[in-house]
């Protein structure tokens, strides 16, 4: 299978006079298909990895490529396209629009995409129930559980069929059982194909869920591998890398 | 107390925006309030300071000196309404010429310039000691301009063939003077007016002057010249008294027709600057709801944590308000040099310290009162929630309008940008009140526009429906003004004009006769109801005079024009500027020709053929008899400019109104686009483009524009409708409204008011669009 996102010399500095690298020559690639998780400490630069994947930010030096797109060259409304045709995000709080109910916020990629409202709607309506809240769609975001917020915001990153699904910790705010429940549906998703890139700095949850994890250190990739089917070997294996990165 | 001020401090340095907002909002304000009160009080300041040191006649009466006798006179000066009078004087009105210059003026037999009443102020020369002496007004408005006379010259009275000569020893400043028929008063001894007069053509009267227990109210002054004119023999006095409050509008007549208008504008402005500070500091307390519960918990009482919230706006306002009186004192200047009607009288001093200091207490306590609301909830918010909910969420109101506009299918970005219109209930409200106050002065000034320059495209309004005008004087006769003027190639049309007085059945006074001869309606002249006369015994009639004489057309009436009863009947309404009470009638020479067949017009309209040149035909005519004639062309230029003040002070508060809603609405974009931050963020992390994001922040603005204009222009019409209205009553005239508002100034405001709400709404806009979505993200 063909790379779907290829990250070349990637570096990211913030601040002025007290400059900080966030990214430091990151390189990587995701291939079609792949799940692929992205682990390290906080501070690490997994989440900007992400927000430069998806278009959110640019990178000070290196390229991007996403699906054949080069993000570099792309203007901001160019970006915005591509956010909204080519990538999902789904964010660690959810990040639903509080006046609009579960059905609407599902649409609204694909309004703003301009696909024609019905065959919107039977997309939302298919996501729902694929995700088992379409029972939930006339409720507010406040009137929902966390586990249902996250299972609305996971339909609406896939109401365009993106490309890519970039989760950003899309556990940490739920309690475990929900949280279960929500990697199982990404693991479903990717065995149907969509490719996801997950960030998250619980071993446990990678190892569980990727075939291949990203170690971040210090706006460094310090681990590129991939894991054992089995879980738990996986996870020891994780934690072992970590651990003797960690004591080097 | 230190806690408080620092805190206070430090919320201004921070929020910066909010701080200009109000400082600007509150200048606005303050400098239209300091312009209107300063016009209102100086105006008529400096005339009643020299009215109360003369001892300016409350009232002068002008009895017929063939019906009255000085004793008689006399003997009112003891009547209960009365407190000061002066003695009679003999008076006539003449016809003089100074050089080449012609007038008419009120030559008054005074051999003592002083008095319990009306004493005069000489400010050149001496009082008359002889005969062949004359004092006169002093001429040095701007307007006198070639009537202005001096000490030294020489005066000759035309009313006589051999027009005698006066020496000019002295100028007074005359606060008592005021007529629309001469312009002036001139003084000689007693004992020769007599000799000076042609009895057919001038009649002699009295001049006697009053000073009147209730003199502050018109109703006082009628009831005090009423009891006079009660004391004298009967019809010895016909003509209505000059009444000061009358002399005092006369002089200010511009202020007074704007009176009612700014003081509107300066209501408006103050409401509008407490719409824009409650909701600022609404916003304030909503945004810092978290910093409220930290304020609270490190030991702020409720008391303290109010001032700090009033303090922060009230510092805002003391920058802005000082500013603006400061701004309003320099606008004043140069609208009271303008306003000043000189004769004797120094413009008013733009500084008038209760109107700058009351304006600067006013615009404070609005702008605390303003905030007290929204600050006493900050005092009452319970620490522990504060501390646990943070920023106040909005309430659910939107849900139901939210839900009826996306069933509108519109766009996306701007179905989900629409509903936060009302994002918070009570600022939506606010703008739209703040919309409302701004469309509707911008509808009263397209308004005024067009009305303005209906009124300037109307020439009998104008002065302009002829192109020359030729006073005739003395004994030059009639047919000899005629011959001279229809002898000229390049006359098209003469309507010869008479002024003569009439008493009506049911009018305590005499009003005025204007006597048409020739072809009116070739001059434009036209009824604004019914039609112009065309037949003997038809009269157009004043509106002040078809009211107070409950007439109406079809009537017909009886009235007694200059002593011959004469049956009228009313065939149409018509006004002009020509004067300034609304009141005469207007007929033609048949109508009582035959009744006063000596009777000769004093004044020539004349127009022209098409491309004659005015100035040399009024320069031929002149020459024609020097003596006997003053030919004037008409500047239409002139007459165009005395409106430019007007239109000029109505139109600057309506645009300050219309800037304010501008900033009301850019705070409440701001304000909603700030609180909308992240949920905006989140729109663009899925795909919503930067055009998109100014779509959606600008569609709730146009929404709010429009219900602005849904209220404001019906508001506006009104407005306009009863201001207008009654400026155009004050001075007689008939308001009429249908052309104020065209389908093209409609749509004008409309596009106004949309193009207001988008401006204010464009820079948030722009603003949220390039917001960093990764910076808005991690904010949070």
């Amino acid at each position: 299978m063909g790379n779907v996102i290829e990250v070349r010399g990637v570096s990211k500095v913030y601040g002025g006079a007290a400059r900080q690298a966030a990214l430091d020559q990151v390189s990587a690639n995701v291939e079609e298909g792949e799940f692929v998780g992205v682990m390290g400490p906080s501070g690490s630069g997994k989440s900007t990895l992400l927000n430069l994947i998806a278009g959110l930010d640019r990178p000070t030096t290196g390229t991007i490529n996403v699906g054949g797109l080069e993000l570099a060259g792309l203007s901001e409304s160019r970006l915005a396209r591509y956010r909204r045709t080519q990538l999902g995000f789904v964010f660690q709080f959810f990040n639903l629009l509080s006046n609009l109910r579960a059905l609407e916020n599902v649409l609204v990629p694909a309004q703003l995409a301009g696909v024609p409202r019905r065959v919107a709607a039977r997309r939302a309506h298919h996501l729902l129930e694929q995700l088992g809240i379409a029972d939930r769609r006339a409720l507010y975001p406040a009137q929902l559980s966390g586990g249902e917020r996250q299972r609305v915001a996971i339909a609406r990153a896939l109401v365009n069929a993106p490309k890519v699904l970039l989760a950003d910790e899309p556990t940490g705010a739920l309690d475990s059982r929900s949280g279960d429940q929500v990697m199982e549906l990404l693991r479903g998703l990717n065995a149907d194909g969509q490719t996801i890139v997950l960030v998250t700095h619980d071993a446990k949850l990678a190892a569980r869920s990727a075939r291949r994890v990203l170690t971040l250190r210090d706006g460094r990739v310090v681990d590129d591998s991939r894991l054992d089917h089995r879980p738990w070997a996986a996870a020891t294996e994780l934690m072992t890398i970590a651990g003797g990165r960690r004591d080097r | 107390m230190r806690a408080v001020l620092a805190k206070v401090a430090a919320d201004v340095r921070r929020r910066r925006l909010q701080t200009v907002l109000v400082a600007l909002t509150t200048l606005v304000a303050s400098c239209t309030a300091t312009t209107s009160l300063t016009l209102l009080a100086r105006t008529s300041a400096p005339f009643e300071q020299v009215f109360e040191r003369v001892s300016g006649p409350h009232l002068i009466l002008h009895p017929d000196a063939a019906r009255v006798s000085t004793e008689q006179l006399r003997a009112t000066a003891s009547l209960p309404v009365v407190v000061a009078a002066g003695d009679p004087h003999r008076i006539a009105l003449v016809p003089i010429q100074v050089g080449e210059r012609k007038t008419r003026v009120e030559l008054v037999e005074r051999d003592d310039p002083g008095g319990r009443v009306d004493r005069l102020q000489l400010v050149a020369g001496r009082w008359v000691q002889g005969p062949g002496e004359i004092v006169v007004t002093r001429f040095d408005a701007p307007e006198a301009g070639e009537l202005k006379i001096v000490v030294g010259e020489t005066v000759r009275v035309l009313s006589r063939a051999d027009r005698p000569a006066f020496r000019v020893v002295g100028e007074v400043v005359d606060v008592g003077e005021y007529s629309g028929d001469f312009d002036g008063r001139a003084w000689i001894r007693s004992d020769q007016l007599t000799g000076l007069i042609d009895p057919a053509d001038d009649a002699l009267g009295y001049e006697m002057a009053y000073r009147v227990r209730d003199a502050r109210t018109q109703d006082g002054l009628d009831a005090a010249a009423a009891a006079i004119k009660a004391a004298l023999p009967p019809g010895a006095d016909p003509r209505p008294p000059t009444q000061w409050l009358l002399h005092m509008q006369g002089m200010n007549w511009v202020l007074t027709l704007l009176s009612s208008t700014l003081l509107a504008f300066t209501v408006f402005t103050l409401v509008a600057c407490a719409l824009i500070v409650a909701n600022t500091i609404a916003a304030a307390v909503i945004a810092s709801r978290r910093e409220i519960g930290v304020m609270k918990a490190v030991g702020y009482s409720p008391g303290e944590v109010l001032l700090v919230y009033v303090g922060q706006l009230v510092t805002a306002a003391l920058a802005g308000s000082a500013l603006g009186v400061l701004l309003g004192i320099a606008a004043s200047r140069p609208l009271l040099e303008q306003g000043a009607t000189a004769k004797g009288l120094p413009p008013g001093d733009p500084v008038y310290l209760p109107a700058d200091l009351g304006v600067f207490a006013a615009t404070l306590a609005v702008v605390g009162a303003a905030a007290l609301i929204p600050s006493l909830r900050a005092a009452s918010t319970n620490a522990v929630q504060a501390l646990a909910v943070g920023t106040a969420q909005p309430g659910g109101g939107r849900d139901l309008l939210g839900r009826s506009l996306r069933r509108l299918r519109l766009p996306s970005p701007v179905s989900l940008g629409v509903d936060d219109a009302f994002l918070r209930p009570m600022r939506g409200v606010l703008t739209i009140t703040s919309l409302l106050i701004g469309v509707a002065t911008l509808a009263f000034a397209v308004g005024i526009r067009s009305d303005a320059e209906g009124v300037l495209g109307d020439k009998v309004l104008m002065g302009t429906n002829y192109d020359l005008s030729v006073d005739r004087f003395g004994a030059y006769p009639d047919h000899m003004v005629m011959t001279t003027l229809s002898g000229r190639p390049e006359v098209s049309t003469v309507v010869a004009v008479r002024q003569a007085t009439a008493t009506i059945s049911g009018l305590k006074d005499s009003t005025s006769v204007t006597v048409m001869r020739g072809d009116a309606s070739r001059l434009s002249y036209s009824a604004y109801e019914g039609r112009w006369f065309d037949a003997p015994g038809e009269v157009v009639v004043r509106p002040v005079t078809m009211r107070e004489a409950h007439l109406k057309l079809g009537d017909t009436f009886q009235a007694s024009i200059d002593g011959h009863p004469v049956w009228l009947r009313v065939v149409g309404g018509f006004t002009d500027f020509a004067v300034y009470d609304g009141r005469g009638l207007v007929l033609g020479s048949q109508t009582i020709g035959a009744l006063v067949p000596d009777a000769q017009p004093e004044t020539y309209l004349v127009k022209l053929r098409s491309g004659a040149d005015a100035g040399s035909v009024a320069s031929a005519v002149q020459r024609s008899a020097p003596d006997f004639l003053k030919a004037t062309a008409v500047d239409a230029a002139a007459n165009r400019a005395a409106l430019t003040p007007i239109t000029a002070v109505l139109a600057v508060p309506p645009l300050l109104l219309v800037f304010l809603a501008v900033v009301s609405v850019f705070n409440t974009m701001l304000l909603n686009s700030r609180e909308r931050g992240f949920d905006i963020a989140v729109l663009k992390a899925v795909g919503m483009s930067g055009t998109q994001v100014m779509a959606m922040v600008l569609a709730p603005a146009v929404l709010l524009g429009l219900i602005g204009v849904v209220l404001g222009l019906p508001a506006g019409m009104r407005l306009h409708d009863v201001l207008v209205r009654s400026m155009i009553e004050t001075i007689g005239g008939v308001f009429d409204s249908s052309h104020s508002f065209g389908p093209v100034n409609l749509v004008l405001t409309t596009c106004g008011g949309a193009a207001t709400a988008l401006l204010g709404a464009l820079l948030p806009a722009w603003w949220a669009a390039r917001a960093s979505v990764v910076t808005v993200l991690h904010a949070e």
